[in-house]
């Protein structure tokens, strides 16, 4: 079942009682919240997604809620729970939504995740994963929702997860999260893709959420081989430049992207020196998306020859 | 006057079970008994690999660290030598195989 098969007012009942449980891929998270107008967009960006029903074991439980009883008329303000804790401040009530993004990233960065963690886009062509980990501010959502408006499927725009025993790249697509300047640049880039509304405010600036496209969703359960992993770097103006990063830095750069490395130990570290083995890294530099697409499907054409003639 | 006898032997720590990787000439070398990993530079890592394979003494280390640098096993490969084997014991990359 479908969260958008459940009827509008069932929906909401539930949400409000015992809350439903969304399975996003990587992650089942049982979700609750009163208040109405996260429902809404809720329902809008998530429509897609399986739930299940009955519930099973989830990973997780976020409550959506006003952080007091007067918050739900006064000012409203919003905070987020995971399993009852609270990690981030209150929001005004209107960053709901955007409060279960960032409690749904938390959820996986502290979930004792078996598999390597990368802070990192990740989509995927040919079976073949394009991974894509950087810093906030990186312009890593941006190329990522590019690439996905030009046809690549979705995996992730959060965290690459990397298969402890086979390497492979797990899906876990949800919304495109876009920043700021970014939102207007995706929109005119691809006007066909589905935007959330903006979201000004946040601690991140104004932000707005690329809904996951329904065929990256479906395919949850299709894992992708790595092929290639791309360091992005936003440069205004900046043509397409491409660096090799040696594999032993490309190595510390990528245990400085996991949030999770240290705590796999030994798996951790077999997991992300069989990915460098395998993938060449690249330092990549780039102010247009349409130059910086065509270059990207090169190299991962090459990149995928070169994966499979080995 | 050499900080380590000629007759010791070394061996590897973690339990004997190091892991690694050797890209472009340097190592990456994880261990297991600190969770900790270490990139190390050629030299190092050419002595670590020739320890990895089994005891080894300080005299057996300084004769193939000379061959693979090619140069002559003197006082001053020697000293280089001892610097290297304190830094991966410090590591916890190897040990005194005469250690419990």
């Amino acid at each position: 079942m479908l969260v958008g098969d459940i009827p509008e007012n069932q929906l909401a009942r539930r949400l409000r009682g015992t809350g439903i449980n969304l399975s996003t891929g990587a992650l089942t998270v049982r979700i609750r919240s009163n208040i109405q107008t996260f429902v809404d967009e809720f329902t809008g960006i998530y429509g897609g997604y399986p739930i299940e029903d009955p519930p099973g074991i989830d990973d997780g439980c976020i409550d959506i809620a006003f952080s007091s009883r007067w918050r739900r008329y006064f000012r409203p303000k919003a905070q987020a729970y995971l399993d009852g804790c609270t990690y981030f401040q209150p929001l005004p009530g209107r960053l709901a939504f955007p409060m279960l993004e960032s409690m749904l990233n938390w959820c996986l960065a502290i979930s004792d995740c078996p598999n390597l963690l990368l802070h990192a886009g990740v989509v995927e062509r040919d079976g073949h994963a394009l991974i894509l980990p950087a810093e906030s501010g990186s312009g890593k959502s941006t190329l990522c929702a590019a690439l996905v408006a030009r046809g690549w499927r979705l995996l992730s725009d959060e965290f690459a997860i990397i298969g402890a025993r086979d390497g492979r790249a797990l899906p876990n697509p949800r919304p495109v999260s876009l920043k700021n300047e970014s939102i207007d640049v995706i929109g005119e880039f691809a006007p066909d893709a589905r935007l959330s509304r903006r979201y000004p405010g946040t601690p991140k600036g104004t932000v707005a959420f690329m809904r996951a496209p329904s065929d990256a969703v479906a395919r949850v359960a299709e894992t992708a081989q790595p092929a290639l992993v791309l360091l992005p770097a936003f440069s205004p103006r900046s043509p397409v430049e491409l660096d090799t990063v040696d594999k032993t830095q490309g190595f510390k750069w990528l245990t400085d992207q996991s949030v999770n490395y240290h705590a796999l130990l030994e798996v951790g570290f077999n997991t992300l020196a069989d990915l460098v083995d395998r993938c060449p890294i690249y330092h990549l530099s780039y102010s247009r998306l349409d130059e910086v697409i065509e270059r990207i499907e090169r190299l991962h054409h090459d990149a995928v020859a070169a994966v499979r003639a080995a | 006057m050499p900080e380590f006898p000629d007759d010791l032997d070394w061996r590897v720590g973690g339990q004997g079970r190091l892991r690694y990787r050797c890209w472009d000439g340097e190592y990456v070398v994880f261990n297991p008994s600190s969770g900790s990993t270490h990139l190390i530079g050629i030299v190092a890592g050419e002595v670590l690999i020739g320890i990895l394979a089994g005891p080894v003494s300080t005299r057996v280390l300084g004769e193939r660290l000379a061959d693979f640098l090619e140069v002559e096993n003197d006082a001053k490969l020697r000293a280089n030598l001892d610097t290297i084997l304190g830094e991966l014991d410090q590591l916890g990359l190897i040990e005194p195989a005469h250690e419990c």
